[in-house]
């Protein structure tokens, strides 16, 4: 349904710096799936995020149903790593932001609002603003105000990582209850192995920079999971071998 | 810290009670209540001061003024602002005469508001315009071009419109600079009124305290100034009052 064919993106911030992010990365995203992306710190994950329609790739193309992807759409809505959400609006009107934009009626508005507050279980916090919200809370009404405009695909850049680790445990469970609900495709984007374990279909491992494919791996869990299979011995054996193929890329040079 | 208003409202009195005691103290041992009353002559001459149908008109003569144009610097300020900020090319155009006019002292207009507008309301009027303009119009350039790029990024891939993006992003997340910008603007309007009534007015705060310094009749050019700075003093308040009103989600 998504095809990066042989993308390829370089920054040149003032001639000096000259970085190479991505080369020549393909790889595939099936409708209804998770896909997610891990590698060594700074290797240009978030730059797969970008190339959503913020940035246009240097070579390569990325289709979406067929399309060729230009500018930003609602049809790829991101979910960012410290949320975004609006500070001056509150979690219902966040979350109606998008329908709004789409020109939904006012009547239809409400009941999207209403679906997305209950499977968010944010119901009472409707007339909070953002800033009255828990972090975990904060993400989850970020996550619904992608999902209420129904996009073809959710991009999530690290959209747990500014979350303390209980709180990202349980958060990540509710993700994944939330999908089985709804059913969208997810390119999600972390440094957090046992997240793209728990969570994805596949993982593509990429590389140090400039940031290739190492490999995808199918996670062989079936859905719905339980937080059970973390501490199973697939789980483990997963979580090395990814560990395992990372380690070899992170130097000290690529942490500097 | 379920007590920390009436804390606050506690200092806030002690402040005050202090400053006029200092005061107080100050004219018992300079000793000329003609040339520097106390507060308590200046207090006593207050409730007859507004017992007086002319003082009452003067206070709000003055009011008027200052309502008026700092309406007007309000709507062009914020407005031209947000045009400024979101239009890079215009900004170009626009700025350098901002800065050019801002650093000239809104009193050192009161030469030419006189010769436009000649004695009255509008030459006050026209210098509250230009006392309160430019701090509104900074401000709301400032609030406009410094919003977090995310969440224009987010209103993107929501969806949104160039026509969206301003209305629910720029604006709402440049209010609190806006009204920083508004509070400063009164504050200087306030001041321009003044000044502006003292050379080129028949009525009015401003005009009330030349005459009386004519007079020699400092207990009520103290009177007056007592008068300036409490009524600023609410001005703001009400400002304030109306700011947390208009951006409940800014709670600093």
């Amino acid at each position: 349904m998504i095809a990066f064919t042989k993308v390829s993106k370089s920054f040149d911030n003032g001639g000096k710096n000259f970085v190479r992010a991505l080369n020549e990365i393909s790889f595939e995203i099936e409708r209804k799936e998770i896909l997610c992306v891990v590698g060594p710190s700074g290797c240009g994950k978030s730059t797969i995020i970008l190339l959503a329609g913020f940035i246009v790739p240097d070579s390569g193309s990325i289709t979406v149903s067929g399309k060729e992807v230009a500018g930003p759409s609602y049809l790829r809505t991101v979910v960012f790593q410290d949320d975004a959400l609006f500070p001056w609006k509150t979690v219902k009107d966040n979350i109606g932001f998008g329908l709004r934009c789409k020109g939904l009626g006012s009547n239809e508005q409400a009941k999207k609002i209403r679906d997305i507050l209950s499977i968010t279980n944010l119901g009472e916090f409707s007339d909070c603003y953002p800033a009255q919200l828990s972090g975990g809370m904060k993400q989850m009404c970020a996550l619904g105000r992608a999902l209420a405009i129904e996009p073809e695909i959710i991009l999530m850049d690290e959209p747990f990582a500014s979350l303390d680790q209980q709180t990202r445990d349980l958060i990540q469970e509710e993700f994944l209850k939330i999908k089985d609900q709804i059913a969208q495709t997810v390119l999600l984007v972390t440094h957090n192995i046992d997240e793209a374990i728990f969570l994805g279909d596949k993982i593509l491992v990429l590389t140090a920079r400039p940031a290739q494919i190492k490999e995808i791996i199918t996670v062989p869990f079936e859905k719905p999971r339980s937080p059970d299979i973390r501490s199973s011995q697939e789980f483990i054996d997963i979580k090395s071998r990814i560990w395992y193929m990372l380690r070899n890329d992170i130097s000290v040079e690529n942490l500097v | 810290m379920l007590n920390f208003p009436i804390k606050r409202n506690f200092s806030y009195a002690a402040s005050i009670f202090g400053l006029l005691f200092v005061w107080q103290a100050a004219s018992m041992v300079y000793h000329n209540y003609e040339l520097f009353p106390s507060p308590v002559s200046v207090f006593l001459q207050l409730i007859q001061l507004f017992s007086y149908q002319n003082y009452i008109t003067d206070v709000i003569a003055s009011l008027k003024r200052v309502v008026a144009g700092f309406f007007l610097a309000g709507i062009m300020g914020v407005s031209l602002g947000i045009i400024t900020g979101i239009n890079r090319r215009l900004s170009y155009i626009v700025k350098p005469i901002i800065e050019l006019l801002r650093p000239i002292p809104p009193i050192a207009w009161i030469p030419i508001a006189i010769l436009l507008f000649g004695l009255g309301d509008l030459p006050a009027i026209f210098l509250v315009f230009l006392g309160a303009f430019f701090p509104i119009f900074s401000n709301t350039y400032l609030g406009v071009t410094h919003v977090d790029g995310r969440y224009i990024k987010a209103a993107y891939s929501l969806g949104a419109t160039m026509k969206e993006i301003v209305l629910h992003v720029l604006i709402p997340s440049s209010l609190p600079s806006i009204f920083i910008g508004l509070k400063v603007g009164l504050g200087v309007g306030w001041m321009a009124v003044i000044a502006a009534e003292m050379v080129g007015a028949q009525s009015g705060l401003g005009y009330s305290i030349q005459m009386n310094r004519l007079l020699l009749d400092i207990n009520k050019v103290v009177s007056g100034m007592v008068t300036i700075g409490v009524i600023g003093a609410l001005l703001n308040l009400l400002l304030d009052g109306a700011g947390r009103k208009l951006i409940p989600w800014n709670r600093t």
